[in-house]
């Protein structure tokens, strides 16, 4: 780690003090910054030592006078867009930077940026992944939970950056050398306000990129593939289908690279969900851009397992297998677990952030019943009322239950509630691992009956 | 030339008083010139062929990324240097002193091509500056053109004016604003690199004519400031210009070719990491295949590879100063002079800056770097130097013939 003294002298005022907002706050002191750092809570965990540090920290919300002086604003991804605080520092004429412009303007080394509805974080873990196979110290960061201004400190070679469309309607700096669009689907509409502004946010992705850089974009989105053509550098397409020349795609379920007139093996994904085999085509094609060798692409896919909580097995109760799909956390995602399957009963419902959840219909053929949850419950019961079974469950082990006595033989229980967690729970972290606990205490249960 | 089947079948004294006409008649190829050529040609043969395999392996990754063919580059720069022995085989047979007559019409239409370059229409932007001019199927770059053409027309005018150099009328027209005039156009493109490259070759051929010794440091003097006047009227010129001095200091930006192609030599060490093996080109060294083709080669064949590089332009240098030194006529010897001059230069020029020690203008390096304008140009100077080399004394009248002046 160095400090190069990059902020010398000027005034940086940090709003919002969440992981990332912190790492800023303190990446600036250390780089010689004078930092005010303001939060709406009232208490906010490492505070303290924000403070030993030098940085003014103000608790309790945002002032006007907080902005005095001030050469720029670092917005954290969770302050919205239309907050109050950012609007006065746009009147003041003060610039208002993405916490990933501080992790910009400090990084020496090239990087690949990453966003998209779903499949952010894989693809940023493949990447990450592909480049430490090819013999290079890769590191993945950004919205990952390894903030991009303390990653790009750390001396790497490389980085891979999830950047989230958060992160990206505020950016100046942001400029990768290989960009990467997953896909467009409607989330965070409460914070972003519209499909469009969603979709313009995620564009500014390749803001910066000109001649000599690569955007990756999606030829099986047609949303987001309108968005990816227009960047102003070279393209390079991926797909889940055969690969046209220059493409990465999907043949069987292997990830193929059709390049210099033949199509070259990268590899099977260990795990045959759609949305995993997309973001691993996704990553082999940025990764191929960068430049990294077949082999190397090849050796990360195979080796690769899924993040928690993104459709994997957690459980088998008799015939009836349990996966757990928290983090499918909109109906894009919910619908994309979807995919492929038929005998299922969907766990669905939670905090629904503004969106229509009526397009969850399009997998009624898949499914064999539904269990709606949370917040959202009623919408997802009407989604579904009379053309499948449904049942609202008052929580995630009801729901469990419920779920196993509503499967068919050699059926499956999804958790993929198209929904975020936070109605009654923490994250979708321990939605999905209580999820699994409940299933695999049926699991126990089923034993100890047979036995 | 009499014609070698006539002389079959004929008495045996008659071949050979025929053949004795044939040997005057041929162009001097004695021991020393013929070590001087196969010099001359065995170094540019090595750089060249070097080159296409540096180019391979160094285009790969951005051809693919940019074209999604990795052997794009490869095969283009392949034909260029196909056309470009070719260009060599005609100017070597071409008798050099042609040039002379041609030297006022080539520089008029490279004039022109380096003002339709300028034309919106017609030239080709890149890295915000227009170079390069569509031709049907191919992509010229006048400036490249401008080199040659200005050194021929330079070595014309030089040598008309031989013995009235001393005069200061005599010396600065037509030679100074015709340079300023050439060196205008492309510095309009911006391209400061080849600027420099353009003035500083007919300075050194103006030392090469011995032009007094005061009337070259005020050229210098006026040459240097006008230089710096260049450098730092443009912001990005000057902040490229000072990155230099300290790459490190804003490594993310200004410095960042520069410190890349710092990590690329330093990781090639002694014999390098492997041929093909480089890592900094994925990405990392923009224009790895183009300005940093030298990086690249650091990297993957080290020190060593490095080391014979700098000797082939060493010795094609000093091929191309014996040939200088040895030509027929003051025509002849500024012609060759001016040629090495410009491939010296240059690939100094680029060397430092790929190195460090002189600031980045964006210069390719002369025979390795990919492009196919500056390599068939550069071949067909090599093809003049050639021609030079094998004219005998005798077969040019100068009006130097007999003052003792001559260096032969």
């Amino acid at each position: 780690m160095s400090a190069s003294g990059a902020f010398a002298g000027r005034r940086f005022v940090v709003v919002g003090l969440g992981v990332a907002g912190r790492a800023a706050a303190r990446v600036l002191t250390e780089e010689g910054a004078q930092v005010l750092a303001t939060e709406e809570r009232s208490e906010v965990e490492g505070a303290a030592e924000l403070a030993d540090l030098g940085v003014d920290v103000r608790l309790g919300g945002h002032e006007h006078e907080h902005l005095e002086r001030a050469d720029a604003v670092v917005a954290s991804p969770g302050v919205p867009e239309h907050a109050a605080v950012l609007r006065w520092a746009t009147e003041r004429g003060i610039e208002v930077w993405s916490e990933l412009d501080v992790g910009a303007r400090l990084c020496r080394v090239p990087y690949v940026a990453i966003t998209g509805t779903n499949g952010k974080s894989t693809t940023t873990e493949l990447v990450a992944a592909m480049l430490s196979a090819a013999g290079l110290d890769g590191m993945a960061c950004g919205n990952i939970g390894h903030p991009f201004s303390v990653a790009a400190r750390e001396g790497h070679d490389v980085l891979a950056v999830e950047a989230s469309s958060f992160q990206l309607r505020f950016h100046h700096w942001l400029h990768p050398r290989v960009s990467v669009l997953l896909n467009i689907a409607p989330d965070h509409l409460d914070w972003h306000g519209s499909l469009e502004t969603y979709g313009a946010a995620k564009a500014r992705i390749f803001e910066l990129q000109g001649q000599g850089d690569i955007h990756v974009g999606n030829a099986d989105d047609p949303a987001a593939a309108a968005i990816s053509r227009r960047a102003r550098c070279a393209l390079a397409w991926f797909r889940d289908g055969a690969p046209a020349p220059g493409e990465v795609g999907v043949v069987g379920a292997e990830i193929v690279a059709h390049r210099d007139g033949r199509e070259t093996g990268l590899g099977r994904p260990v795990h045959d969900a759609a949305g995993f085999v997309a973001d691993c085509a996704a990553a082999a094609a940025a990764a191929l851009a960068f430049g990294l060798p077949p082999e190397a692409v090849a050796d990360a896919i195979r080796t690769m397992t899924p993040l928690p909580h993104r459709g994997e097995e957690v459980a088998r109760v008799g015939s009836v297998r349990f996966l757990d799909d928290s983090k499918a956390t909109n109906v894009h995602a919910a619908l994309h677990a979807l995919r492929g399957k038929s005998d299922v009963v969907l766990i669905a419902g939670g905090m629904a952030k503004g969106v229509d959840l009526s397009p969850l219909a399009e997998g009624i053929a898949s499914l064999a019943g539904v269990v709606a949850l949370g917040e959202s419950a009623p919408q997802v019961v009407s989604v579904f009322d009379g053309r499948v079974p449904v049942r609202t469950a008052a929580s995630i082990e009801d729901a469990v239950t419920m779920a196993h006595a509503l499967a068919p033989e050699g059926g499956t229980v999804l958790l993929a509630p198209a929904c975020a967690s936070w109605d009654m729970f923490r994250d979708y972290t321990e939605r999905g691992d209580r999820f699994a606990a409940a299933a695999r205490a049926l699991t126990k249960e089923d034993a100890g009956v047979e036995r | 030339m009499s014609s070698g089947s006539a002389t079959v079948g004929q008495p045996r004294h008659l071949r050979l008083v025929r053949s004795v006409e044939r040997v005057h008649a041929r162009p001097r190829e004695d021991a020393t010139s013929r070590r001087t050529i196969t010099l001359l040609l065995g170094s540019t043969a090595f750089l060249v062929l070097g080159g296409l395999v540096m180019v391979l392996s160094s285009s790969s990754i951005s051809a693919y990324a940019q074209f999604g063919d990795s052997f794009l580059f490869f095969q283009r720069q392949a034909a260029y240097a196909a056309v470009g022995v070719g260009a060599l085989a005609l100017t070597s047979r071409m008798r050099y002193r042609a040039w002379q007559r041609l030297a006022l019409p080539f520089l008029a239409v490279t004039a022109s091509l380096l003002v339709m370059v300028l034309h919106p229409g017609a030239g080709v932007s890149a890295y915000g500056s227009s170079r390069w001019l569509e031709l049907g199927p191919v992509t010229v770059q006048p400036s490249e053109i401008a080199k040659l053409a200005l050194v021929v027309f330079a070595a014309a005018v030089l040598a008309r004016k031989w013995g009235k150099l001393d005069e200061i009328g005599h010396l600065v027209l037509p030679m100074v604003p015709v340079t300023i005039v050439i060196a205008g156009l492309v510095m309009m493109q911006p391209d400061l690199g080849t600027t420099l490259i353009i003035s500083g070759t007919v300075f050194l051929m103006l030392f090469a004519a011995g032009v007094r010794f005061r009337y070259l440091l005020a050229a210098g003097l006026v040459g240097s400031v006008a230089g710096m006047g260049l450098i730092f009227s443009a912001d990005y010129r000057r902040v490229r210009f000072l990155a230099f001095l300290d790459p490190w200091a804003d490594a993310t930006n200004t410095g960042y070719q520069l410190v890349q192609s710092l990590i690329a030599l330093g990781s090639g060490g002694w014999f390098g990491v492997g041929l093909g093996a480089s890592r900094q080109k994925w990405l990392y060294v923009p224009n790895a295949h183009t300005d940093f083709i030298f990086s690249i080669l650091g990297e993957e064949l080290g020190l060593l590879g490095e080391l014979a590089v700098l000797v082939a332009f060493g010795l094609l240098i000093f091929a191309g100063i014996r040939i200088a030194t040895r030509a027929p006529d003051v025509f002849g010897r500024l012609l060759a002079a001016g040629i090495v001059a410009w491939i010296g230069l240059q690939a100094l020029v680029n060397l430092g800056a790929v190195t460090g020690l002189l600031p980045i203008t964006g210069v390719p390096l002369p025979f390795l770097s990919y492009g196919g304008s500056s390599l068939v140009v550069s071949l067909a100077a090599v093809g003049i130097l050639w021609n030079i080399a094998r004219t005998p004394a005798g077969a040019v009248k100068t009006v130097l013939s007999g003052t003792g002046r001559r260096a032969a």
